[in-house]
């Protein structure tokens, strides 16, 4: 996790980290890995993914960790590693996403075309359910990078400039970005929040 | 115009943000450890050094035809041709030992011959209530 | 030099062919599967397809949902930990590999608790089926497969 109220020990890390101190990088692991994680959760929506891709992004954070010149904070160039992994994945991907992370006391596998009847399942918890399939579906239909912005801007609530650092592009691509994959997923939800 | 959009916009990102919720790793060390483990794991794969050639490509050209032919003979005398093969006792699995940590299990093992594959019997794990979820 | 070279590649894709493909991209794939008994019975999903004669067989029931899966590559001496959904995991270490299967050592975790170890011989496409607790009102089965 982050703790600005001790800055210096983040630039110590670094410092050692980048010298081939490797309990220096685990420190640094700890402080980012669940923002990091949470992050390409949104993402790629499946728990094991997200695990898998935290952990090749610490990966090669430390392999190119000669490369990080400070410019931007290290989390912000971490999360950039994260991104652009999660967006790879996601463009490999030819199945629709399992919608693992949230759904209740009953997750099925998104490629299964039935449910299973067992009456136990609360009412309140199905509604749930549902609107996150829908959520998922619709952030599907998205592409990668549009996903990308939609989460960092609005579930992390990275500032317009912030996000153009994470994603390696100038802030009007970011906002040109944002206005169509809002457009989208309005439509696409907009039945939803009317009638929940 | 911007601000209509953003208020047309506001209700779904408040449907965002009350239903994407991730709940953060149940074992973040886990997470340390693969990640440590596989740097070490390249970096003992990057330090070994490969051996000086002792031999050119010429001199490796006898040495490579004898073992190519004894190559050849494995494959025909020794190798099994068809590893998927069912009907040998060779292509199933089976299982050697299992033991159960808390008294109250039990656990048995016994053979699926037609398909090859092997079951381990569970008994004694507590009854799991459909509210509580497993994922 | 052209035909010594020629000649090295061909010896060496000799070889290569010579040998069975086993040792290059063996995976375990593992699967949470629940069970239960429906009127009518449920459609098998796609990946469960293969098993569901099996599972039905051995289980006795007649429809298959599949919670939850993960795949990682085999490799002697690392332990991989393939974790089907929060409240289980696997961890499976490859102890040896024979030219006819794997043995593995399998540890079935729920959450911080280990339930079982068992230390077994896989053979490619000759699954391990774990019979775990009832849940609702199905049954709990774990599914290892090296592929």
């Amino acid at each position: 996790m982050d703790d600005d109220s001790q800055p210096y020990d983040e630039d110590d890390l670094l410092v050692r980290a980048r010298q081939g101190d490797l309990s220096a990088f685990d420190g640094l692991i700890t402080r980012h890995r669940e923002k990091i994680y949470m992050q390409i959760c949104f993402m790629v929506h499946n728990a094991e993914d997200a695990l898998d891709l935290t952990q090749e992004t610490f990966i090669r954070a430390w392999k190119s960790l000669a490369r990080f010149d400070g410019k931007v904070p290290f989390l912000a160039w971490i999360r950039r590693i994260a991104t652009n992994a999660s967006i790879d994945l996601c463009r490999r991907r030819k199945r629709r996403p399992q919608t693992e992370l949230e759904l209740g006391p009953m997750r099925i596998d998104a490629a299964s075309r039935t449910t299973p009847s067992t009456g136990e399942v609360p009412g309140s918890g199905l509604d749930r359910a549902e609107i996150r399939r829908r959520i998922d579906a619709a952030l599907v239909t998205l592409s990668p990078d549009h996903r990308a912005i939609i989460i960092l801007r609005e579930i992390e609530e990275l500032s317009y400039e912030e996000i153009a650092l994470h994603l390696g592009c100038s802030q009007g691509t970011v906002m040109s970005r944002l206005f169509h994959a809002r457009k989208k997923l309005q439509t696409q939800l907009t039945d939803l929040h009317e009638e929940f | 115009m911007k601000n209509s959009d953003d208020l047309q916009w506001n209700p779904t990102r408040q449907l965002l943000r009350e239903h994407l919720v991730v709940s953060p790793p149940e074992h973040p060390d886990f997470i340390n450890s693969q990640v440590l483990a596989a740097i070490r794991r390249e970096a003992a794969l990057a330090s070994v050094v490969p051996a000086k050639p002792t031999w050119s490509l010429g001199r490796l050209l006898w040495p490579g035809f004898a073992t190519l032919a004894a190559a050849v003979l494995l494959s025909v005398f020794l190798l099994p041709r068809d590893f998927a093969g069912r009907g040998s006792g060779a292509f199933i699995s089976q299982v050697l030992t299992a033991q159960a940590m808390d008294p109250k299990t039990s656990v048995t093992s016994f053979q699926v011959p037609d398909e090859g594959g092997v079951v381990l019997w569970i008994d004694g794990v507590d009854y799991i209530p459909a509210t509580h979820r497993v994922q | 030099m052209k035909r010594s070279v020629l000649f090295a590649v061909i010896l060496g894709a000799f070889l290569l062919g010579t040998f069975p493909a086993r040792a290059a991209g063996d995976r375990i794939w593992t699967a949470l599967v629940l069970g239960t008994n429906e009127k009518p019975p449920a459609e098998v999903p796609e990946k469960l397809e293969n098993y569901a004669p099996a599972l039905r067989k051995i289980f006795g029931y007649n429809s298959f949902y599949l919670l939850g899966q993960k795949k990682r590559d085999l490799v002697k001496g690392n332990e991989a930990w393939l974790m089907p959904t929060k409240e289980f995991f696997l961890g499976v270490d490859c102890l040896a590999r024979e030219k006819t299967y794997y043995k593995l050592r399998i540890e079935l975790y729920r959450r911080e608790n280990l339930l079982v170890t068992t230390e077994a011989k896989l053979a490619r496409d000759a699954p391990l089926y774990i019979r775990g607790p009832l849940w609702g009102g199905g049954q709990l089965i774990f599914l290892l497969v090296v592929r």
